[in-house]
């Protein structure tokens, strides 16, 4: 049976793009600046330093990380940058390790038929 | 959303036969490039822990690319394990010294046969190396891939 769906070559395009989501979302600072900006809200650096035990620098630092990785973006406002977060790049993320996923229920329904379709021999 | 849920993937599926005879297809190498559309030099005989094994994809859209699967674990008729580097079809790039996601099947005993549980993992750990646009540009071609996937499927249901 020479069937057409495991293929790895397609993975290589999304990976481009979402490995450093995984990546920047790979610290538990980040993820906690994610969580705290993905209710929607623009905040800014103080506002996102306050409560932690984060400098302002550190929070500085790991937002660049992820607006490195798109996940978010900031405009200025005043005297101030106000940081946004971005859901498209996660979302992306999410769609390539769904696509990857289909290939693999696309492979192991090609081992159940291989192993159904004889008697153990 | 948390992270691993982002970096990792598991599927299972219910098979209608004992373990023994789902390992022999995961585990032997001529039955493995059956239903994983590959193709290797060397079909003969089983996977073996540690094992660095070559093969060539005969995937319709990708027939001819070459991959490496590293034989981590073989726990008979329970856990079958390897990392490969996902994607990596470019024959001028190195490599090596990326991170590897981890594939794990688990078999597991069902009212109905055999549960195969296959997770990928490691999704975080991947360089941001893969970002210097090697792959650059053709999202088409991923596309077209899933549109044989989707005809794949509908001709086999």
């Amino acid at each position: 049976m020479r069937s057409k769906s495991i293929c790895v070559k397609p993975r290589s395009l999304p990976f481009k793009t979402s490995a450093a989501v995984f990546s920047a979302l790979g610290d538990e600072t980040r993820l906690r600046l994610v969580a705290r900006l993905s209710a929607g809200e623009p905040l800014s650096i103080t506002q996102l330093a306050f409560g932690t035990n984060l400098t302002r620098q550190a929070v500085t630092k790991h937002l660049h990380v992820l607006a490195h990785a798109r996940l978010v973006h900031h405009r200025k406002q005043g005297r101030e940058q106000l940081w946004t977060f971005d859901p498209q790049k996660i979302q992306d993320a999410r769609r390539m390790l769904d696509r990857i996923g289909q290939e693999w229920e696309s492979a192991l329904s090609r081992l159940k038929a291989i192993v159904e379709s004889d008697d153990g021999g | 959303m948390i992270t691993s849920e982002l970096s990792k993937i598991e599927r299972s599926v219910i098979v209608a036969a004992p373990r023994s005879r789902v390992w022999r297809a995961l585990t032997n190498v001529r039955e493995f490039c059956r239903w994983f559309s590959a193709e290797t030099a060397h079909p003969e005989g089983s996977f073996q822990p540690g094992v660095r094994v070559r093969l060539v994809s005969t995937a319709e859209t990708c027939s001819g690319s070459v991959f490496f699967v590293e034989i981590e674990e073989m726990t008979p008729e329970q856990i079958f394990s390897w990392r490969w580097h996902p994607g990596t079809v470019q024959p001028d790039v190195d490599y090596s010294n990326e991170p590897m996601t981890l594939v794990t099947f688990l078999l597991e005993d069902a009212a109905a046969g055999t549960k195969v549980t296959v997770t990928e993992s490691g999704f975080d750990r991947l360089s941001l190396a893969r970002r210097a646009g090697v792959f650059e540009g053709n999202r088409a071609g991923w596309d077209h891939q899933m549109n044989a996937l989707e005809k794949y499927l509908r001709e086999a249901a």
